[in-house]
């Protein structure tokens, strides 16, 4: 089987630790795990004991106060909706910014739909956000903000402090989209001022798909539950307990997944984040710097070497469609990469981008400088044969 | 090995809560269990934790000591196979 050049990180992780293989197989295999917190025999009780290990871990690497406030879902997306359904209404004024992927925009226009009002920050030329807007934009009736911190798109990192401290000042509650820096740039909930962080388990902190999270933040935020269904705790009470984590994980859980998704927090532990961090910017730049000067390319994003970035380069090639190029990429060098529109339609549409869309490279902690550099030549090569 | 006939339990809130409670109770070197929340309690599913009576005051202030709030303590007593579930004060 011909060897793949996977830089697509930013859509899965591919190559996750083997450690993480392992917790999944043997979650299954060896026949422990019931269902948490349906049961006090021991199978329910070491589901229960592995997702409360995993809370601490998580609230450990998020900065998150109390690990109660940690709860579990399917994805990132699945975590925005239940956020963002369940804590904004039809009257609130919403400040967001262009820079969101779709699993923010959509459930924020179904909230427009029913009457919420909702106002975008700009970028400028290079991605990066028109931090003047956010104060330009606020209203009276703002009651949050929504931004991810980093664009899928661009690998721009939004400043979540300064961010966060604008919400403090305002009162508006502070919600990050994290599914492309959870595992990459260091997140602390406290210092940033973060009310509510939604993140994926099956990119940057190497668990498998099905696994995400919510974590929320010291101030109380009060919920209506966007799904309701079985707790474990009050079943003949009508309504679904409002106490977290139980308010934002109904039904089972992915126990099978969670165990591998705490082998993913392992692998972050033990390898540090800041190693991690300091990897994927030598691998980002290490690439931009090879590819800057290829005849007709364009680049995205801010590259300047005191920017904070995520591992993400994404280019158009002169002469070339984003899915011609991506194409060519994998037929002939065995390179996948993703083409086209990234699920964020205003970043497209701010940077001119919406009809040809763009390739995106993306790298993860088991990319190498010499993947890096065979990528860097197979553009080259595909950029002169034209 | 707590005595089955007569013991403490606590409730919580949560699942997660009574996790976290059997957690630190354990790492302070004293024994209990997760068990099934008793009907007299709550009609319903559940769990609670269990601890040797004697130990349920100390057991009540350790988790209060960590923050973890309970929903009610309680002495459970078999006795010619009737069990009795009575609110617990210091």
């Amino acid at each position: 089987m011909t060897e793949l050049y996977y830089f697509d990180n930013s859509a899965t992780t591919l190559k996750k630790p083997a450690a993480v293989a392992e917790a999944v197989y043997h979650a299954i295999a060896d026949g422990q795990l019931g269902n948490p917190a349906r049961g006090s025999h021991t199978a329910s009780l070491n589901a229960l004991r592995l997702t409360e290990m995993l809370r601490k871990k998580t609230a450990s690497l998020f900065g998150v106060p109390d690990a109660a406030n940690v709860a579990f879902t399917a994805n990132a997306t699945a975590s925005l909706n239940m956020v963002l359904k369940g804590l904004l209404k039809p009257a609130d004024h919403i400040i967001t910014t262009v820079t969101e992927h779709n699993a923010v925009l959509r459930p924020l226009y179904q909230l427009e739909e029913q009457g919420a009002a909702l106002s975008f920050v700009g970028v400028d030329a290079f991605g990066t956000l028109r931090y003047p807007d956010f104060e330009q934009l606020l209203r009276p009736d703002t009651r949050a903000v929504v931004v991810n911190h980093a664009s899928n798109v661009t690998g721009n990192v939004a400043d979540l402090e300064w961010i966060g401290s604008f919400c403090r000042e305002h009162g508006l509650i502070f919600i990050v989209d994290a599914s492309q820096s959870a595992g990459v740039l260091a997140i602390d909930m406290v210092k940033q001022h973060i009310d509510v962080l939604c993140f994926t388990g099956h990119k940057g902190l190497y668990g498998p798909q099905g696994t995400g999270g919510i974590c929320l933040g010291d101030r109380h935020l009060a919920f209506v539950p966007v799904f309701t269904g079985g707790s474990g705790f009050h079943s003949f009470d009508k309504h679904y307990p409002v106490q977290m984590p139980t308010l934002l994980e109904p039904g089972t859980q992915n126990a099978h997944g969670l165990a591998g998704l705490s082998a993913g927090l392992d692998y972050i532990q033990q390898k540090g984040l800041d190693t991690i961090c300091r990897h994927l910017q030598e691998l980002t730049f290490r690439f931009h710097d090879q590819i800057k000067d290829v005849p007709g390319i364009t680049l995205y994003g801010s590259f300047a070497e005191t920017v904070e970035r995520v591992p993400v380069v994404s280019i158009n090639l002169e002469g070339w469609s984003s899915g011609d190029l991506s194409d060519a990429l994998f037929m002939d060098y065995a390179i996948a990469v993703r083409p086209g529109a990234h699920c964020a339609p205003l970043i497209h549409q701010a940077l001119r981008t919406e009809k040809t869309g763009m390739v995106r490279f993306s790298f993860s902690s088991f990319n190498t400088a010499e993947e890096i550099d065979y990528a860097a030549k197979a553009l080259r090569r595909l950029a002169e044969e034209g | 090995m707590i005595d089955r006939k007569h013991y403490g339990i606590i409730a919580f809130p949560t699942s997660q809560a009574a996790a976290a409670a059997e957690a630190i109770v354990l790492d302070a070197g004293r024994e209990c269990r997760l068990i099934p929340m008793p009907e007299q309690i709550s009609a319903g599913c559940g769990l609670v934790l269990q601890t040797h009576l004697d130990e349920l005051n100390a057991v009540r202030l350790l988790l209060s000591e960590r923050s973890i709030s309970n929903d009610g303590c309680y002495e459970v007593r078999f006795e010619n196979r009737k069990k009795s579930v009575e609110g617990w004060h210091d």
